[in-house]
């Protein structure tokens, strides 16, 4: 009993020296890697970790001059303010729709556009459609809505001369909370679907030419091509790009929604993310928008997990 | 039988072409009556004359645009901003891509745990913000650089670049005396080139069109970026125009023409650069296409 227990303690001791002397060795050679790791780490931690720590506002009552650990805890107090505020229900409303809708018309649209843009036999119009549909992917939202708000400007943009001459009335399009949705999905469809259509036209160009020359021995004419040979040459990336559609579902377009969006349509234009900065930076109301923040942040993770999952299970890469 | 199969697939190529031709119009034709407006007189803009070709030619909005010199210190910002901003980030990217390739390093796997971890829980904007603001870079351009020193996703793919040239050419230098500083700046970086070029231009692009952290972190007017700018000036344009009344009209001459020019003034960069960087971002697309 006495001899097995001293025995133990050295045998642990002996394994935590050897731990140590291992640990000593390998900082001393591998100090290089480590060194250039210093920088990128200090990185990490001030900017991606700490700020983890900071979601703990959302169980307290945060006061400046207390700071983010003195202030005195409340509990769910603000999750519940948060649910109860039909505000914030207007909001995940409108992101979820916002996100609905960005899944059915913005996911499949690169799609049919490289399946046609692969028909296109005559290479310098093939050249001339990619090199127009790419080009407002390198513009900022900031441009792009600003073109926007010149377009369909009620007195005299481009779309209301149209609307116009049809002998219709001009419409306010930037006014009218109905119109705010279609223009947020109708304006990533033409500024994101060329750029998004690249990495299908290159998974085509990496489809072996002899599929097609056998089945068009078989008689196949090209709808038959595309649904027969094409379309499961893609499958693979088309799923693995679903999946993480999917975990980041909820990431609707910070940058292009704050952009469109005014106070006249706040009522549709209003999602998870302007909602935290509006309220959260400008009203200063810190820990109640970090409980509307921690939320999003645990509806993503658990998306992304689950797709991940689901990739795994049908055999793909998955997201990590 | 083989003549109309023939003709049905000629018909289809047509439509083809003629959908693509349609959408490729809709997509530009934005950018064609923005510059149509630009380069028009202010009464025909006013009328809705003008479509996607300039009415009544006239440079007034740009020569007022170029004399008034407000884009001169928005151009100088963001030209200062993505330059620095660039440099930092490829440094770091570097810094951290290289060690974490090394497969044999030990504890890389729990630093890439930690990395991942991070991407699928990124801090949310309150915690952020409340951060950046701890470590003093409010007002300052630091803020639009060190909190986005590093793109992890930017990072994996050059880790990935590094992981796949052959251990043997590091193996060599070392037994030659080099150490890892030596090896990478020697060895792995004249050999990742390519990629790393094309990393550079997804970061320019980034920080040239950064908007939403200066809205974040920057009050100073005198230290926006172009794009903070632009929105202002969009926006002030747009209130003038609304709650114009007529006798106004001297204040309000050449509105219109000026917002669209000041568009166009704030686009032409990226349309200059656009034909360069298109070959070299689909080659980098496809870089990130390969699993880290």
């Amino acid at each position: 009993m006495a001899t097995s227990a001293v025995s133990n303690s050295t045998a642990t001791s002996g394994r935590r020296r050897t731990f140590w002397a291992q640990f000593l060795f390998n900082a001393w050679t591998y100090r290089y890697l480590y060194l250039m790791l210093v920088f990128p780490f200090v990185f990490f931690i001030i900017f991606r970790f700490y700020p983890m720590w900071g979601n703990i506002i959302a169980f307290k009552k945060y006061q400046l001059m207390h700071g983010i650990w003195g202030s005195e805890w409340v509990g769910f107090k603000h999750f519940n303010t948060l649910f109860d505020d039909p505000a914030f229900m207007r909001v995940l409303r409108n992101t979820v729709s916002i996100a609905v809708f960005k899944l059915v018309f913005t996911f499949p649209a690169p799609i049919l556009l490289a399946l046609f843009i692969n028909e296109v036999r005559h290479m310098a119009y093939k050249r001339f459609v990619q090199t127009v549909v790419y080009v407002p992917h390198f513009l900022s939202w900031v441009i792009y809505g600003a073109i926007l708000y010149i377009v369909l400007s009620p007195a005299n943009g481009i779309v209301n001369n149209v609307v116009a001459a049809f002998g219709l009335e001009k419409v306010a399009f930037f006014q009218k909370p109905g119109y705010f949705q279609p223009i947020v999905i109708i304006s990533s469809l033409l500024k994101e679907t060329g750029w998004a259509a690249i990495i299908y036209l290159a998974t085509i160009a990496t489809i072996d030419l002899t599929l097609y020359e056998a089945a068009i021995i078989d008689g196949a004419n090209r709808w038959q091509l595309m649904r027969y040979v094409t379309l499961p040459g893609l499958a693979m990336t088309i799923v693995t790009l679903f999946i993480l559609q999917i975990g980041f579902f909820l990431n609707v377009g910070f940058e292009q929604i704050f952009i469109l969006q005014n106070n006249m349509v706040l009522m549709t234009a209003d999602v998870i993310e302007t909602f935290i900065y509006r309220v959260g930076i400008r009203q200063a109301r810190f820990d109640f928008t970090t409980a509307a923040g921690l939320f999003n942040g645990l509806v993503g993770m658990v998306l992304v997990l689950l797709a991940d999952r689901l990739a795994k299970r049908l055999d793909l890469p998955g997201i990590f | 039988m083989v003549a109309s199969s023939n003709f049905r697939f000629r018909l289809e190529s047509v439509l083809i072409y003629l959908g693509l031709g349609i959408f490729a119009f809709i997509a530009v034709t934005p950018f064609l009556h923005t510059i149509a407006r630009s380069f028009s007189a202010e009464a025909p803009i006013l009328r809705g004359e003008v479509y996607i070709w300039p009415v009544g030619f006239s440079f007034d909005a740009y020569e007022r645009l170029i004399i008034g010199g407000t884009f001169w210190l928005a151009y100088r910002n963001s030209f200062l901003i993505t330059t620095s901003a660039t440099l930092v980030q490829m440094i770091m990217t570097i810094l951290c891509a290289y060690p974490l390739s090394r497969t044999y390093l030990p504890g890389r796997n729990i630093l890439m745990t930690l990395i991942v971890f991070q991407m699928i829980f990124p801090p949310s904007l309150i915690p952020f913000y409340l951060t950046v603001r701890e470590v003093g870079l409010i007002d300052s351009w630091g803020s639009l650089i060190w909190p986005y020193a590093i793109n992890t996703f930017n990072m994996i793919v050059l880790k990935s670049y590094f992981q796949a040239l052959p251990r043997e050419l590091e193996e060599s230098a070392i037994i030659d005396g080099a150490n890892d500083f030596k090896v990478l700046i020697y060895i792995m970086l004249p050999l990742s080139v390519p990629v790393l070029l094309t990393l550079t231009l997804f970061y320019v692009v980034a920080n040239w069109n950064l908007f939403l952290p200066a809205i974040f972190f920057i009050n100073d007017g005198n230290k926006q970026p172009l794009q903070v700018i632009l929105r202002d000036m969009i926006w002030s344009m747009q209130l003038a125009t609304q709650t114009a009344s007529a006798d106004d009209f001297e204040r309000l001459a050449g509105m219109e023409a000026l917002k669209a020019s000041s568009v166009i003034i704030a686009a032409i960069p990226m349309l200059v650069a656009y034909p360069f960087f298109q070959r070299f971002f689909i080659k980098g697309i496809l870089l990130g296409a390969i699993k880290g």
